[in-house]
């Protein structure tokens, strides 16, 4: 059998493998990006970047709390001016090396959204991926653009009127139907969605203090804990549209990203797991990948990609609740 | 990892700015070098050079909103620790080891001159200040049977100059430098020891947030200043472009060092 193809095409662009660095984990400078794409990630993610810099929330931001991470970073960016140069820099070193570079950006307002799209297109990410899905600054930002498919649609339109660039929509777990609001920003134009964001938000507490450990009171869930999760919403997302997906969430080994592609996703997502595994993550779970479509005789990812097995419940697998006998 | 959350045990004043604080904890698997992110819960947290394992030891200068918070605290009050974090220094080899600090820097280069002294081995320690207030932990250092040289600008104590004029000496005897305080301070050490090839290690500090390689928010050149130092080599550091140059703030955006010692374009 010849050598597995691990290289996938989103919207017309070339990933060398389906790892992708997620937004906000490491992606403040272009040295990092650089890094991440050099230690063998297929593409990379920029932090969310607005209109304006933006210091975020006093720490603590993030912290381990044994099964995951808890954040609330409060969307902290230098504002798009200076990531525009930044990603324009790691464009200009990664895309000879095959990595691809994504933008990410938020907005306050559904026009300021158009905005930041097209102050960061010259740039010339291969990809902006939106983000409508932080769960950490409601009432803010993102929850309310991502709460209902509509306002979810108008932000998806507004970015695609701003910018020549392929879209993808993140989309947060955080919603009841995910499905219907992946329908409603591909209806609107979404090239493709990226999900999850964070879970939640959550609550940790320290009890000696009890205060609350993270400053901001919630902050979003991340990491292992949210993999099931997020297996479920790219299937879900998977069934309901036909546009290329980023599964994010928990993704820390091959059998992760696996599950990913098995579930329907085109690429994978990797962001807390470096905390625990290092930037070697990215090569791993390549090599895990390759290992694993070489066991199962698959020449491309599209072999096993979005593969679920079927299984309705049968009247023969419905639990029977045995009813009380008279004594 | 979640903060220990425990009680000040002790608060030692080190000169009108700078307290050391010792908390009703330890910390034994930390190195010289290495950090723990201090948190006042409700306030802020911050990082902070760890000065001795058992009992957990930090000492702090008063230099904005966070670190008044911890000097305004009373012993018996609890503040919350997480680390030990970043790779400190390397204390192997033989022969005279240089300590160059400056500020509260002198403070991190203690627990190293502790250990190196508990095997006995041959110690300098070069501090500097702007005036002979400014100076910190001279007594212990010499106590641990240190060697101790001071500069002040100033002249009110030791020879008048920076830091680097009270190495001189120690300079010709060195095997190797460690090094910690302000970054204008450590690129001059850095030019030093690379010219006169002495090995040197040197913490560096950036703007943090997580902590433990998270957020990328203390990118130095795309070094990790809270994993992969705060303790880098000379020879390392020379590598970096932005080492001396540029630091970044909480937003993430760059800025050029200013003034006296920042290295040029
Ligand atoms: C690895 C490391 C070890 C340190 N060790 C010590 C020490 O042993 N003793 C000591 O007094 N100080 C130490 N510091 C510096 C200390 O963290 C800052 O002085 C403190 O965060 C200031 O906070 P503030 O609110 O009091 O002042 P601010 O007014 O907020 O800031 C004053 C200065 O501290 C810097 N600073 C502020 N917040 C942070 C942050 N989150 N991370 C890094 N720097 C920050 C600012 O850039 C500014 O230069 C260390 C810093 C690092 C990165
Ligand atoms: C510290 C931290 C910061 C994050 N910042 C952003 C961000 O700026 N923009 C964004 O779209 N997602 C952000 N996320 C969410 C991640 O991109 C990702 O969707 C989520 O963490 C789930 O993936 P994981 O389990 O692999 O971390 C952040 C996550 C973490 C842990």
């Amino acid at each position: 059998m010849s050598e597995p193809d691990l290289s996938v095409t989103i919207c017309g662009v070339r990933l060398r493998n389906p790892t992708v660095l997620a937004s906000g984990i490491l992606g403040l400078s272009e040295d990092l990006l650089i890094r991440v794409g050099e230690a063998g990630a297929g593409a990379v993610t920029s932090k969310s970047c607005g209109l304006k810099p933006r210091a975020g929330y006093p720490n603590p931001v993030v912290a381990d709390w044994g099964a995951g991470l808890i954040n609330a970073v409060g969307l902290s960016n230098p504002g798009v001016d200076a990531t525009m140069e930044e990603v324009r820099t790691a464009k200009r070193v990664l895309k000879p090396k095959g990595v691809a570079v994504i933008a990410s950006i938020f907005a306050e307002s559904v026009w300021d959204f158009g905005v930041v799209a097209q102050k960061i297109s010259p740039a010339e990410p291969d990809l902006i991926e939106v983000n409508i899905s932080c769960p950490n600054v409601e009432h803010e930002f993102g929850q309310f653009f991502c709460a209902t498919p509509y306002v979810a649609a108008q932000v998806t339109r507004r970015v695609k009127q701003s910018t020549d660039i392929p879209i993808i929509v993140k989309l947060s777990p955080n919603e009841a139907n995910i499905a219907e609001i992946a329908r409603a920003v591909v209806d609107a134009g979404a090239d493709a969605v990226s999900a999850i964001n964070t879970l939640g938000p959550g609550m940790v507490i320290d009890i000696e203090s009890r205060a609350p450990i993270i400053s901001n009171r919630i902050g979003g869930i991340s990491g292992a804990a949210i993999h099931p999760i997020a297996v479920r919403c790219v299937n879900d997302i998977a069934r309901a549209v036909p546009v290329p997906i980023v599964g994010i969430g928990g993704n820390a080994a091959a059998r992760d990203a696996i599950e990913m592609i098995i579930a329907g996703a085109h690429a994978v997502g990797i962001g807390s797991a470096i905390y625990s595994r290092g930037l070697a993550v990215f090569a791993e779970t390549t090599r895990g990948i390759e290992a694993y479509m070489r066991q199962h005789n698959f020449a491309r990812l599209d072999d096993f990609r979005n593969s679920v097995m079927e299984t309705a419940p049968t009247a023969g697998s419905r639990i029977v609740i045995p009813q009380p006998t008279e004594p | 990892m979640l903060p220990r959350v425990v009680p000040i045990t002790g608060i030692i004043p080190e000169n009108p700015y700078t307290k050391t604080f010792i908390l009703d904890d330890a910390i034994p698997q930390a190195t010289p070098g290495q950090f723990v992110m201090l948190w006042i819960p409700g306030v802020d947290e911050k990082p902070f050079a760890i000065v001795a394992r058992e009992p957990l030891t930090i000492t702090v200068a008063a230099v904005g909103p966070f670190s008044r918070a911890l000097h305004a605290l009373n012993i018996g009050e609890k503040v919350g620790w997480r680390g030990p974090f970043g790779h400190g220094f390397d204390l192997g080899g033989d022969g005279e080891t240089l300590l160059i600090g400056g500020g509260y820097g002198v403070a991190a280069l203690y627990f190293a001159a502790s250990e190196l002294r508990k095997q006995s081995r041959d110690v300098t320690v070069a501090m500097g200040g702007r005036a002979a207030q400014d100076l910190l932990f001279e007594e212990r250092l010499c106590a641990l049977g240190a060697r101790v040289e001071i500069a002040t600008e100033d002249g009110s104590r030791g020879v008048r100059g920076l830091v680097t004029d009270a190495a001189q000496e120690a300079l010709m005897r060195a095997k190797r430098i460690l090094a910690c305080g302000p970054e204008a301070m450590l690129a001059a050490v850095m030019r030093l020891a690379l010219a006169k090839n002495i090995p040197a290690q040197l913490a560096v500090e950036r703007y943090m947030k997580c902590g433990f390689g998270i957020c990328g928010q203390c990118t130095l050149s795309g070094k990790l200043v809270c994993m992969d130092g705060p303790v880098f080599t000379a020879k390392e550091l020379s590598q970096l472009p932005e080492f001396g140059r540029v630091h970044r703030d909480a937003t993430g955006a760059a800025h050029f060092f200013q003034g006296r010692g920042a290295r040029r374009i």
